[in-house]
């Protein structure tokens, strides 16, 4: 990378960091635009809960404006953006492991809809409830890897790992969701022979 | 050997777990909030550069009154009669503290409204 502005973390979104910094309004737009959808996807597969993902996103932001003086591009923006994220989804699910909670099962409303296909929505449920199955720590990477398409080093910056810990953690959590797809119907047929 | 299921098999499988976005209700909220909070970060800029002016002012007025204890003062006592003296003591001597307590007042309002904005502005970032 020979891009100043992409060395320095900034990458596309210097400018809207610059706007941000100095208080236009208008980068705002912009920039929930551009990241509100992974960043909400992100958050809702984390929390596997719709109020609360709607509660972290928000507050996401707000925290995003109140320390964009503090950014100074050692990451990238996207990076710290989820790095906040799953800061304010590990409290989340910190107070939610400490009180009895109903989650909400969107692929089960989902299904009551007569324009989707149910095998897909069955798919999808087997899938959530799989990856919903992995310890925080293993969907965490899973999630970051699989659904964001986050390098190893953008791994150990968002969650705050070593790169070995973030190499060992995934070879583990891929393990892991191996040998549970491996019992269930899920498993490929003509999967790769090692 | 055992099949095994590949990078790619599983990435694809992954796929099938799609989650909606977030609702045009929730984005126009937050993006609200943000607005909100973009003014709140603004105005203590602007509320540090109205005090300070404010402790320019007031250490202007202070240094005028030594000045004119000084001066004015000085030749006040000269000319009036012995007997204002003391008026003209006690006088000079309440402007002067008026104006230090004045002082003192404005510096304490400065240094806890910065402290106050330093530590609202400081979300950890790590939990």
């Amino acid at each position: 990378m020979n891009d100043p502005l992409l060395e320095n973390g900034f990458g596309d979104d210097s400018h809207l960091v610059l706007q941000l910094k100095n208080g236009d309004p208008e980068a705002i737009n912009q920039v929930v635009d551009r990241y509100g959808k992974p960043l909400f996807a992100f958050i809702l597969r984390m929390v596997e809960d719709y109020q609360a993902a709607e509660d972290i996103f928000q507050e996401t932001w707000v925290r995003v404006i109140r320390n964009i003086g503090s950014f100074r591009g050692e990451s990238r923006f996207s990076t710290w953006l989820f790095q906040i994220a799953l800061n304010l989804s590990r409290n989340m699910m910190r107070q939610m492991s400490r009180r009895s909670f109903v989650a909400l099962d969107e692929a089960a409303e989902l299904s009551e809809d007569p324009d989707v296909d149910a095998d897909k929505v069955i798919l999808a449920q087997k899938i959530k409830k799989l990856v919903a199955s992995l310890p925080v720590k293993m969907r965490e990477v899973i999630v970051l890897r699989y659904y964001h398409d986050k390098t190893d080093i953008e791994i150990a910056e968002i969650t705050g790992l070593p790169q070995g810990t973030v190499k060992s953690r995934l070879h583990r959590a891929t393990q892991m969701l191996r040998g549970k797809i491996e019992g269930t119907e899920l498993a490929v047929p003509g999967a790769e022979v090692e | 050997m055992m099949d095994r299921i590949s990078d790619e098999q599983l990435r694809a499988l992954l796929g099938h777990y799609e989650v909606s976005g977030p609702s045009p209700a929730l984005l126009a909220l937050t993006k609200r909030r943000m607005r909100g909070e973009m003014l709140l970060v603004a105005q203590p800029v602007k509320g540090q550069s109205g005090m300070l002016l404010t402790l320019s002012a007031l250490a202007i007025l202070v240094t005028l009154n030594m000045f004119y204890v000084a001066t004015v003062g000085t030749l006040l006592k000269l000319f009036l009669p012995r007997n204002l003296d003391v008026y003209l003591n006690q006088s000079m001597l309440g402007i002067s503290v008026a104006a230090a307590a004045m002082l003192m007042g404005m510096v304490v309002v400065v240094f806890f409204k910065t402290m106050q904005v330093q530590k609202s502005a400081h979300v950890p970032v790590r939990a």
